[in-house]
């Protein structure tokens, strides 16, 4: 009993460490956004907060941050859908059909993905300038996808193995095509996954940083991340405040995404389709 | 609608290597029959059922529906399970978990854009009495209930063939009994052709019109559950048709003089007169002889040609009891509703000769 008591002392002490390590900056970040100052830990400023920052991310025009925040979410979600519906006809042919070297495919399409980006990003500025996509929405989008294709296809592989082949079977005699079956079965059941794909991906295009530098030149298709490293301070300072204001801003709909596709992602969807 | 398979193969192609399921079946299903296909597993009858449904190709030989060909790899015809109007039920249930009870049940008619939904589906679940059932989804059904959806799913559509792939194995004891029954009067009902695979004899023997018995991917034995058990051909067929399963023992036949005499350890009778059709090629050879366990006769006296041996064993099956009896040809299976014996007593077994079934040894 004692021993229980210990170790349950221990294992919340470890999540709570845990749980400041990772909200640390963040909160950090945040009191910064709310007070005028950086240094207001320092006892002699005092922790004044004010939505200064807020109101001169949000209103200077200067700054393009709200068009920094729509070319973001468009990019993001235009790329996440892209990828998940791309990877998901992929990881049903992988599972569904006889494909000789199914598994050397898989593991070819893995390695792709650990090619450092840096190594990419001079031959990616040539293709996207050949075809005049530099500062466009396709010149991001497509790089995304294809970036992120790996990881989703392997996540959407796994949950598209654990659909029971018998549904498949099911739907065919009961007349659905092969689409049909995957929009209408496989898609809905393997719910889970597929959101949580599409979350993930939406998270790496909305942070993402290099390709978003490399391929924009203006406020027409820059992207948060590079937007807020590049905001120019007045004076010739490091607008401290106003960065922290936007990166908080910036953290808003991810957080949203997150906590509404929370739910379908932990739900265990294929409860009660077939007998276990 | 009558289904016909002629010549009809199928050799997966696995790591291991080549695997023939099905090695050239023929076979012929009268319109409105309840056939089943029963056999182990492996033996090439969930196969066959695939095949029927058009999930899998035949490697060789050709399917028919009435007069046109569905399945023939000589021809170059494949239909999709779609263009067949086969209906089909998993042992699986294979229900979608993410709709509830109406739509499942719906599911075949929205696919096929059909603009009356709501009536066939009531109408459907009505039939299979889970009408109060509709809104729910499949996690919150029992098993029983699930596969009342499947069945209904199955039967929305007015299929012209009913296949039932092992569709009561995931049900208890007691609901597998009235779930049977159930079929059995749907299936009169609706007079749809049904195709049913079971590895349980008992289901093949009580639910089948006729019943084609498979083993390692050959058809052994197609007839009605009386000829099945009445007179099968093989071996195999003997023992896998009727429980608890027939004894086999090995026997000789001959002849003496007029009539034909039967022997097997010190057991000796003669063979009446109308088993004489099985005897020609036996006559002078090692013969199997098999003799099912309600058919063996056992006394405490001893009599002219029986058989003496030991009681091993009693099991209680309540109206009666089976004994394991030892003797010097083997352990037999007897059913006898004596009740005074104790294991350990010496007893004497009589064959009852009409019952006689021989086999040849080969004959597997």
């Amino acid at each position: 009993m004692r021993e229980e008591t210990s170790k349950k002392i221990l294992l919340t002490l470890a999540a709570i460490m845990a749980t400041i390590f990772c909200l640390g900056p963040f909160i950090y970040m945040v009191l910064t956004s709310l007070s005028g100052n950086p240094d207001f830990l320092l006892p002699t400023k005092p922790f004044a907060p004010s939505l200064t920052n807020f109101m001169a991310v949000i209103f200077s025009e200067s700054a393009h941050f709200l068009a920094y925040l729509r070319n973001s979410l468009i990019i993001s979600a235009v790329a996440a859908v892209a990828t998940v519906f791309l990877a998901s006809l992929a990881a049903y042919a992988l599972t569904r059909l006889s494909l000789p070297g199914k598994t050397v495919l898989l593991l070819s399409i893995l390695a792709l993905s650990m090619f450092p980006p840096i190594s990419l990003i001079s031959y990616l500025f040539k293709l996207m300038s050949a075809l005049g996509w530099v500062n466009t929405y396709p010149g991001l989008i497509l790089p995304y996808v294809a970036w992120s294709m790996p990881l989703s296809l392997w996540i959407l592989v796994s949950y598209f193995a654990q659909v029971p082949r018998d549904l498949d079977r099911s739907a065919g005699i009961d007349g659905a095509s092969r689409f049909q079956t995957l929009i209408k079965i496989i898609l809905p059941v393997a719910a889970p996954g597929v959101f949580s794909t599409t979350l993930l991906v939406f998270i790496f295009a909305f942070n993402e940083f290099l390709f978003a530098l490399m391929l924009t030149v203006d406020y027409r298709s820059r992207t948060i991340p590079v937007g807020i490293a590049l905001f120019e301070g007045i004076h010739g300072q490091i607008p401290w405040g106003e960065i922290m204001a936007a990166a908080t801003l910036t953290t808003i709909p991810v957080v949203i995404l997150t906590l509404i596709f929370q739910k379908r992602i932990v739900q265990g969807l294929t409860r009660g389709a077939v007998k276990q | 609608m009558n289904v016909t398979f002629r010549n009809l193969e199928k050799i997966f192609y696995t790591l291991r290597g080549k695997v023939e399921a099905l090695k050239g079946i023929d076979l012929e299903i009268g319109q409105g029959e309840f056939f089943i296909l029963l056999g182990p597993s492996g033996c090439g009858k969930s196969t066959t059922l695939n095949l029927t449904a058009g999930l899998e190709h035949p490697t060789a030989g050709e399917i028919r529906f009435a007069d046109k060909i569905v399945s023939s790899p000589d021809k170059k015809i494949f239909l999709s399970p779609k263009e067949r109007n086969v209906a089909m039920v998993f042992q699986s249930y294979a229900l979608y978990p993410h709709l509830s009870v109406f739509e499942n049940i719906a599911f075949p008619l929205r696919i096929a854009k059909q603009k009356e939904i709501g009536e066939p589906v009531e109408r459907t679940a009505k039939m299979l009495s889970i009408e109060d059932l509709l809104d729910r989804k499949p996690a919150e059904l029992s098993g029983g209930q699930r596969q009342r959806v499947a069945i209904a799913r199955a039967l929305v559509r007015n299929p012209d063939l009913f296949l039932l792939d092992e569709p009561l194995s995931n049900l208890d004891a007691q609901l597998r009994t009235s779930m049977r029954a159930e079929l059995k009067r749907l299936q009169r009902d609706t007079g749809i052709t049904t195709i049913y695979v079971t590895h349980d004899q008992t289901e093949a023997m009580t639910l089948g019109d006729r019943i084609g018995l498979f083993r390692d991917g050959d058809l052994i034995q197609v007839g009605t559950p009386e000829e099945l058990y009445n007179r099968p051909r093989t071996p195999f067929a003997a023992t896998f048709v009727g429980s608890p399963p027939m004894n086999l023992i090995a026997a000789e036949i001959n002849r003496e003089g007029d009539t034909t005499m039967i022997t097997c350890g010190e057991g000796r009778s003669e063979l009446p007169k109308d088993k004489a059709w099985m005897l020609e090629r036996l006559v002078g050879r090692e013969a199997l002889l098999g003799i099912r366990p309600e058919h063996i006769t056992m006394t405490t006296t001893t009599g002219a040609g029986t058989l003496k041996g030991k009681i091993e064993n009693i099991e209680p099956l309540g109206r009666e009891l089976l004994y394991h009896v030892h003797t010097g040809v083997g352990t037999l299976i007897v059913l006898s509703s004596e009740e005074e014996l104790q294991v350990e007593d010496t007893v004497h077994l009589f064959f009852n000769p009409t019952h006689i079934h021989l086999f040849q040894p080969e004959d597997d």
